[in-house]
């Protein structure tokens, strides 16, 4: 059985096509500005001079975020009401019917997961497409993604299939939640916080 | 930044109250008095006060709930939630002022009983205080967890509490009458502010926090706010200085409040309020 479910994110193999974050909308039916699953672009670096000569030295990344159903989750500890909810699998749902709207949790969240829905005047979040998985299917974000990106199950699982690496520039540190995520890191990752690189998208996420 | 315009008015607000409970009842604290004998109208006034303060603020924090009538479910997470934790101890905080209120209104309350329901108020009152700090000092939000917010919110509680301390007895007992100096108490406490303010002020103070890389943007608040609030704050300062200058606290003054005085406090909650602003403009919400 299952106690923990989680994504595995590839950095090295996303392009940043966004089809994941858009399969996200589509199969949540999610208003527009409310994204539950998005792509960071990480983007920095420049030119160096290299024994006479300018190189270029350019950082440029994707990250695929969504919510990662953390084993400790700062969201529902926050919240007043008990709203936020950890399921036996581990997956991590808010029940709107409940939400007061303070929206504490959003700032609780260090991967900023919880997104404020106007439509409900709650906060929303990703909920590990549980239909889909109680029914034997795949999360939308993970059967969109052409480059094979993404991939979900048990934490113990994706362990043993991809590692332990779970911090990338500019994540957040792991301990704080322990998220359920497991992540290749783009060659360019281990560069990026001493040359300075940014999220250079922030309009879109 | 000033859509967060209830949590400003809610958290100055119950500073502000818990901060004129303290000053009052010290004195009478440190003499070992109960606020009976002489002082009967000018406490029921200053536990009116506080139970409007208090019950305003609690009123305002609504205007931040998109559901606030599920409101009343609000106390059901204590065991995680600092949120949760504040409601509670506001609410007692407010229920025991109350109570002391009544105590007053009846005229023959026992020593002991007026003393425990004061020290259960201060008491409720500090909790209240320490879970609105603890509520911000997020591990996800270096800008906030950082030594400067429980020091700004303790400051705040501090020099609204004082000055508005002084303003009501003036009113109602006269200059002078208070076994406290209120006046000079509050340039020191208007004096530490303004200097923790210009060195550790995230974003803007010299040594202050400085955003770091997260999936969160790097909103800021816009540096006007925080060279208003250092400029109210700095006239609130003058006015004190002006006031203690002129002997205005001086029992043989019948002024009650002067205008200097009055400025003053509504410099400093000008600059509190500038200040807090600042504060909840330090952390962007993502998608807004």
């Amino acid at each position: 059985m299952v106690t923990q479910y989680g994504f595995y994110f590839d950095a090295a193999a996303c392009s940043g096509c966004k089809a994941c974050q858009v399969a996200c909308k589509d199969r949540n039916d999610l208003e527009p500005g409310v994204l539950w699953r998005r792509v960071y672009e990480v983007a920095g670096g420049g030119w160096e001079k290299k024994d006479g000569v300018w190189v270029p030295s350019v950082i440029a990344y994707n990250i695929s975020m969504a919510c990662n159903h953390c084993a400790n989750p700062v969201c529902g500890l926050a919240c007043p009401v008990k709203a936020i909810v950890k399921r036996e699998d581990g997956i991590v749902f808010v029940d709107t019917g409940a939400c007061i709207g303070c929206r504490y949790c959003e700032w609780a969240c260090p991967y900023t997961a919880l997104r404020f829905d106007a439509r409900t005047n709650t906060v929303s979040k990703c909920n590990f497409c549980y239909e889909a998985i109680d029914a034997g299917g795949t999360p939308a974000c993970v059967a969109a993604c052409p480059q094979r990106a993404l991939d979900f199950g048990d934490m113990a699982e994706l362990r043993k299939k991809y590692g332990e690496v779970r911090r990338i520039f500019p994540l957040p540190d792991p301990a704080q939640t322990d998220p359920g995520l497991i992540i290749k890191p783009h060659r360019d990752a281990a560069r990026a916080a001493e040359r300075a690189a940014e999220v250079a998208n922030w309009e879109e996420v | 930044m000033l859509k967060e315009w209830p949590l400003v008015a809610f958290t100055i607000l119950g500073q502000m109250a818990v901060g004129v409970f303290w000053f009052f009842h010290l004195p009478f604290l440190v003499r070992g008095r109960v606020p009976l004998f002489g002082w009967r109208v000018t406490w029921l006034v200053i536990l009116a006060l506080v139970v409007l303060l208090t019950g305003l603020a609690a009123l305002v924090s609504f205007f931040h709930l998109r559901h606030p009538f599920r409101a009343r479910f609000v106390l059901s997470n204590l065991r995680t939630s600092w949120l949760s934790r504040e409601i509670l101890f506001e609410l007692a905080f407010l229920a025991l002022v109350v109570l002391a209120v009544w105590l007053g209104w009846t005229r023959s309350p026992g020593r002991g009983l007026v003393w425990g329901t004061l020290a259960a108020a201060g008491l409720s009152g500090g909790l209240f205080l320490a879970s609105m700090t603890k509520l911000y000092m997020l591990p996800a939000l270096p800008a906030w967890r950082d030594v400067y917010t429980p020091l700004s919110f303790l400051l705040a509680t501090l020099v609204l509490g004082d000055v508005a301390t002084e303003v009501i007895v003036r009113v109602v007992a006269g200059p002078g009458a208070f076994g406290l100096d209120l006046l000079r108490l509050a340039l020191a406490f208007i004096g530490v502010e303004i200097l923790v303010a210009m060195i550790k002020a995230p974003r803007h103070g010299l040594l202050g926090a400085r955003p770091g890389p997260s999936l969160r943007p790097a909103d800021g608040p816009p540096r006007i706010f925080h060279w208003v609030r250092i400029a109210c704050l700095a006239a609130g300062f003058i006015c004190v200085g002006i006031e203690v200058a002129t002997g205005g606290n001086n029992i043989m003054n019948e002024r009650g409040a002067t205008p200097a005085l009055l400025l003053a406090f509504a410099f400093v909650l000008a600059g509190e309020v500038a200040g807090r602003f600042h504060f909840y403009g330090l952390v962007a919400r993502p998608g807004d």
